[in-house]
């Protein structure tokens, strides 16, 4: 017998092609469906970890890139915050001067700095999104307390510390205090009360009756390795200037005292404000390079994060066009495989024999 | 008289005929049975010319047949080692999907860094919250899935040490009878047959070689030369008693042939591939489960903030239930690798307010404790210890080199070196299982072809036998019809 061929083999044979054929067909199916390959673990191995990692980096360089988008959006807030308090400083140092040198308009100044005052304290007591964006880490307590409120305790603080030069100085009348004792209480006592806090003798409460702001600024981080300092806080040096710039003028009225000691009121505030104001452009501008830092890593971010999802479809992704041809070869296959099946059981000697 | 002869003749082809016949519809009933070989007449002519059956041939290959059952060894092997492959990959599945343990850690990381620019929102922080919670769960689950597919394995080696024993005791039966059969001259054939179908079921369990001795006997031994049975049946146990049920070895005639102290250590079959399944592939990847809870319990760790000398204690990550408050003395960190972490880690109820806990602990620290607060003014926008956290993240750090995953790297790289090395175990298993089982259908198909049936071919031996029966018959009736007319002559 020169080679034998048993039934069972035969049936065997056609059955087991069909199978793996429409197994085959199924799964080049779904990649030309998809686009990825049917089983990305067996098409893989150990490069699925690689896939794996490049997918985790690309959703953490995504999240910071949308928390950066959250970030800049508030520093946009503080900057034209500090940019409105810069405008109003810089009018009224204009006015200042203009009053200095002509010796009238004095009762318009008084309500003019009464008016930036009040603006002062709303804008450092601006919030967005639930924060309060000028009290740095304390972002839940609204920072400066309103000095035209009703026993507001810094209008108190600085009656009471006035009160007490008049009394020191043995002045029957505001008008008889002289320019130099003047000076002497405004960059002494009444600067106190915009300083730290000291216990004294006597204590002093000083800046904290006006803000229970933090001093540490809100951070954040704008790169997978940097964090950089994202707001800036009311008890910075130029808002206490400012601050001190438009009590003095507004609160110790001119009402009373004689031209030169006011001559000497205006000139500190000139000092004040002019300080003020270089210190609010050194914070814009500290502000304006972290924008710019955060711009430049969300693209550098966005690069990377293209770069990772066209890596990701390298490792996982088929041609469709490749797989669309085996789906149909497959199918081609399949319908061979049925037939010959149909056609190879029908040949029996059985069929002939009577 | 050589009419009597000739009559002796045809009744002897008569007979023979009807033995024929026999063996020819038996060999039809047979054609669709894989463990049924082809059997044929052994017929001779005796010196007065009538016909003897001699006894029934069978067609063997015994290269093709011991070929066939290696291949049978092989394939359990592969099948098991996949099967349980399989059941393992649904802790990672597609990274499409991100149901990996790293895509949930890289979850939690981006929900802290959403958390750490706006650190006074309470919604960020519950967010944080769930993902550690998730996370946690799922390492509780996957060691889970784990534990089943060891018990799993485990259960099929017993069963198959059962099954072994089983065969061996049917085997013995059918092994005496083909003796005796042989010495008495009997047909053995279907005994034969059942033999090597019993020996075609034993080589799924384990790998073996078989070897014919006088009278048809049988040995058996394991692929590694054990003796399984000679004459009687050895026995097939699981021991020593003294080890804990699932880290028992399996030992064949008392020695051990799975595991890390087989003298013999079998090579193929079901029982082989359980046994790497139960001892070496669950165990690698629980030991990269359980670095990675380490690892977490590691990174969310807080250290004493007042200077007071308080070792680093767990924090958002801890083994077991944690309590709330926190427990005095704090437990100390878990120096190396801690077996069974990832089935207990949590979260620490002290974060979650369902369990007693506070949101904001998650922000300032103080988890383990008042000594460990960071944020040191209460501040609501405080992100200092979330900024740290997410550095500690994104360390390299050290894992145990025998996880045989990545060992110098972050959390999330380790992660995802565990991905890659069970989707390239399972990638290896297929390819082998697939060249095996190509090996087996092949080996089974040129066997069939050898020792099969083909119902055609003897359809047509059935017409040729017609034929010779009808002659017979007829010289039969002829010869009858010869002696009728002699014996009426003399009359």
């Amino acid at each position: 017998m020169a080679s034998y061929v048993s039934t069972l083999s035969m049936s065997t044979a056609l059955r087991s092609n069909l199978i793996k054929a429409q197994a085959g067909l199924s799964d080049a199916h779904k990649e030309m469906v998809t686009g990825r390959h049917a089983d990305i673990g067996l098409s893989l191995g150990t490069r699925t970890g690689q896939t794996v990692n490049l997918r985790n980096q690309y959703d953490k360089i995504d999240s910071i890139i949308t928390t950066n988008g959250i970030v800049a959006g508030r520093m946009d807030v503080t900057q034209k915050s500090l940019d409105g308090m810069l405008e109003t400083a810089q009018e009224f140092l204009g006015a200042l001067i203009g009053v200095r040198d002509g010796a009238n308009g004095a009762e318009v100044l008084a309500s003019q700095a009464q008016n930036n005052l009040q603006s002062l304290i709303g804008a450092l007591n601006a919030s967005m999104g639930g924060q309060f964006i000028f009290a740095g880490i304390d972002s839940q307590n609204r920072p400066v307390t309103d000095f035209f409120a009703p026993g507001a305790a810094n209008k108190q603080a600085i009656d009471d510390a006035f009160a007490d030069f008049v009394v020191a100085g043995g002045y029957g009348d505001v008008g008889e205090i002289p320019p130099a004792d003047m000076t002497a209480f405004l960059e002494g006592a009444f600067a106190a009360e915009f300083g730290p806090a000291s216990a004294g003798p006597p204590p002093v409460a000083g800046w904290d009756n006006w803000s229970t702001a933090s001093d540490q600024n809100v951070s954040a981080r704008i790169s997978t390795t940097e964090i950089a300092q994202v707001g800036t806080n009311a008890n910075k040096q130029h808002f206490r200037e400012l601050a001190m710039g438009y009590t003095m003028i507004f609160n110790l009225a001119p009402d009373g005292l004689n031209s030169t000691t006011y001559r000497a009121v205006i000139d500190e505030a000139i000092d004040k404000v002019s300080a003020a104001i270089t210190g609010l452009v050194n914070d814009k501008a500290q502000l304006g390079t972290t924008e710019e830092r955060i711009k430049s890593s969300t693209d550098r971010l966005s690069i990377q994060r293209d770069v990772m999802g066209k890596q990701i479809d390298n490792y996982e992704g088929v041609d469709e066009y490749e797989a669309s041809a085996r789906v149909t070869q497959l199918q081609t296959q399949v319908d061979t495989a049925l037939a010959l099946t149909a056609r190879l059981q029908q040949l029996s000697i059985l069929n002939w024999i009577r | 008289m050589s009419l009597s002869s000739a009559l002796n003749v045809a009744q002897s082809s008569l007979s023979a005929l009807s033995t024929h016949s026999q063996i020819l519809s038996r060999n039809v009933a047979g054609a669709n049975d894989p463990n049924y070989h082809r059997k044929n007449v052994l017929q001779s002519t005796n010196f007065d010319g009538s016909i003897r059956v001699n006894g029934i041939g069978r067609a063997v290959d015994a290269v093709l047949f011991s070929g066939k059952l290696g291949a049978t060894s092989t394939t359990a092997t592969q099948q098991a080692i996949v099967d349980a492959l399989e059941q393992l990959e649904a802790t990672v599945n597609d990274p499409e999907l991100d149901q990996s343990l790293g895509a949930k850690l890289g979850a939690l990381t981006n929900a802290l860094q959403e958390f750490g620019v706006t650190p006074d929102d309470p919604i960020l922080a519950q967010t944080v919250l769930t993902k550690a919670t998730e996370l946690a769960r799922s390492l509780n689950e996957a060691s889970q899935v784990v534990s089943d597919v060891r018990k799993g394995a485990h259960s099929d080696m017993s069963d198959g040490v059962s099954e072994v024993n089983k065969l061996l005791a049917q085997f013995e039966q059918v092994n005496t009878a083909i003796v005796k059969g042989t010495v008495s001259g009997a047909d053995i054939t279907d005994q034969l047959d059942k033999r090597d179908q019993i020996l075609s079921q034993l080589s799924q369990q384990m790998g073996i070689s078989v070897q014919g001795r006088a009278n048809n006997d049988m040995v058996i031994y394991t692929d590694s030369g054990v003796t399984l049975f000679e004459t009687v049946p050895r026995a097939v146990t699981m021991g020593p008693a003294s080890a804990a049920p699932l880290d028992r070895a399996v030992y064949v005639d008392g020695v051990p042939v799975t595991g890390a102290g087989a003298i013999m250590p079998l090579k193929s079959g079901l029982v082989r591939g359980a046994a790497i399944v139960r001892d070496e592939i669950t165990v690698t990847y629980q030991r990269q489960l359980d670095e990675l809870a380490r690892g977490l319990v590691e990174v969310f760790a807080e250290t004493d903030q007042t200077g007071g000398g308080l070792p680093a204690t767990a924090g958002l990550f801890v083994d077991g239930a944690g309590s709330v408050p926190p427990p005095v003395p704090p437990p100390a960190l878990p120096a190396g690798p801690v077996p069974g972490l990832a089935a207990r880690i949590n979260v620490n109820p002290n974060a979650d307010p369902a369990r007693g806990g506070d949101l904001s602990k998650l922000r300032d620290g103080g988890l383990a404790g008042a000594a460990y607060h960071y944020n040191a003014e209460n501040a609501a926008a405080f992100s200092g210890r979330i900024q740290q956290l997410l550095t500690e993240l994104g360390q390299e750090r050290a894992f145990d080199p025998s996880a045989e995953a990545d060992s110098t790297t972050s959390l999330a790289g380790f992660a995802s070196s565990s991905v890659g090395w069970l989707e390239g175990k399972r990638q290896l298993a297929a390819d082998a299982l697939g060249f095996e089982t190509a090996r087996l259908e092949r080996t089974t198909d040129a066997l069939s072809n050898a020792t099969g049936v083909n119902v055609d071919d003897e359809m047509t031996l059935l017409m040729e036998l017609e034929r010779s029966y009808s002659a017979s018959s007829m010289i039969l009736t002829t010869i009858d019809r010869m002696i009728n007319s002699l014996l009426s002559a003399v009359e």
